[in-house]
């Protein structure tokens, strides 16, 4: 799946929500709030190689429900002495959350949610310069795996908050708990890390975002005439 | 304004405590730092409600205990490689009983010295060998005290698998099939078929 069609399998989604949204309940504007995720910038500092970006859309579709889409790439690169590996692939999570704030406090524009994820990814992968040690039956040197795509796709729970900074801005962060239900099968070579995911080999993973958000009122609900 | 301000400090200050998470090594260092990011936590929901809402950080924290106890990494390499466990056994008419065998050798033949021989003086009941990296055949040959000899023929499928960044790449395989003589051996049965890490057993030798 290339990165174009992802974008118009969003940009869909999205006119699906302020569909959805027209028909929804009482608001007095429908906002679609637009996030970028902050950790990724860190993420190459905590584990080399790795490098990637994360945007997010969300909009109250019916009382305290958020449908929610984010859209991301990962790449990951590796220069070691024993081999050279890449991968790369771009991917998508669509979700809905509840937001259980207003049970605390009514008037509160914050948000604590928890919601779940349908998440799908295409990638690739190979290897170049492999060395295999093997004190039995000797050293294989200069092995190259030639790039393959693979397809995959999991579900997440997720938990977290968002709160008001000023004006349109929200700071917020989420945990997502994640458990693989599909990876394609690579005969020659098994993945590594899975885009959006996490490592391939493992069912379940811990993830993490931190996102800085902006709210953007769409449409303004006609007011009625007061007798 | 400064109530924004407030609540940005804070949030910061959670980003940081967070990005330490990760590079601690233990678990426990881990739910520590943790701890600390939820305690700053707290006090963003206590500017936002003007409450202290306690069942949200227990609920929150006991998500995150769980979140963690998955976060495992493959161990960088066994002490013996990768290795196909198998298991001696006897079988008469239904009855299979465990068996051993001594003073036996095996043998791994088209190995890089061309011929490896291991020699086993004592009663074993198990046995573990690695399999060909540089191709799908591995063969290997039992030779009993007796002068009887069995050749086992494997055929196998090999599959890299990156472990991590500093143990690099490691071959894993799926057995195929397997051809062997009849001299003792009477039938070899694959009980899993994927050979990898651990002392499980792959297969079961009839004598």
């Amino acid at each position: 799946m290339d990165h174009s069609r992802i974008l118009k399998y969003i940009f869909s989604f999205l006119m699906l929500l302020g569909a959805i949204s027209l028909s929804g309940q009482n608001v007095d504007r429908y906002k679609v709030a637009l996030g970028v995720d902050a950790s990724r910038f860190v993420v190459p500092f905590i584990d080399k190689g790795r490098l990637g970006w994360e945007l997010s859309a969300d909009t109250e579709v019916l009382k305290d429900m958020f449908v929610s889409v984010e859209f991301g790439s990962q790449n990951c690169n590796l220069t070691m002495p024993k081999y050279e590996y890449t991968s790369g692939g771009a991917y998508t999570r669509l979700g809905v959350d509840y937001n259980y704030m207003k049970h605390i406090d009514s008037e509160s524009t914050d948000k604590l949610f928890v919601g779940l994820r349908y998440g799908f990814t295409s990638f690739y992968h190979q290897a170049d310069n492999l060395r295999i040690e093997s004190p039995v039956w000797g050293n294989i040197e200069n092995i190259s795996v030639d790039r393959n795509w693979l397809n995959a796709n999991w579900m997440e729970v997720a938990t977290g908050m968002r709160a008001h900074l000023f004006n349109n801005f929200y700071l917020g962060w989420s945990a997502r708990f994640r458990i693989k239900l599909w990876l394609q099968n690579d005969p020659v070579m098994q993945a590594y890390y899975v885009p959006g995911f996490g490592r391939a080999w493992s069912n379940t993973w811990v993830g993490f975002n931190y996102s800085l958000y902006y709210q953007i009122p769409l449409f303004k609900k006609k007011s009625k005439v007061s007798e | 304004m400064i109530e924004a301000v407030k609540k940005l400090y804070q949030q910061c200050s959670i980003f940081v405590c967070l990005c330490g998470v990760p590079k601690q090594k233990s678990f426990h260092c881990k739910l520590i730092c943790m701890f600390a990011t939820f305690v700053k936590q707290r006090k963003i929901i206590m500017i936002i409600n003007n409450r202290t809402a306690y069942r949200n950080w227990f609920f929150a924290l006991s998500i995150f205990i769980v979140l963690f106890s998955s976060c495992e990494e493959l161990p960088c390499e066994y002490s013996d490689g990768v290795l196909l466990n198998a298991g001696f056994f006897h079988l008469e008419g239904s009855n299979i009983t465990k068996a051993s065998i001594d003073s036996f050798s095996l043998i791994l033949l088209n190995s890089a010295e061309g011929f490896y021989e291991e020699k086993f003086i004592n009663e074993v009941d198990t046995l573990s060998f690695p399999l060909s990296i540089i191709d799908s055949t591995t063969t290997i040959v039992l030779k009993y005290k007796n002068n009887l000899a069995d050749t086992l023929i494997f055929k196998h499928t090999n599959n890299l698998l990156l472990i991590n960044h500093e143990c690099g790449f490691e071959t894993f395989f799926n057995i195929d099939t397997i051809i062997t003589s009849n001299n003792l051996i009477e039938s070899v049965w694959i009980s899993n078929a994927t050979v990898n890490y651990g002392s499980f057993e792959n297969i079961k030798i009839y004598f």
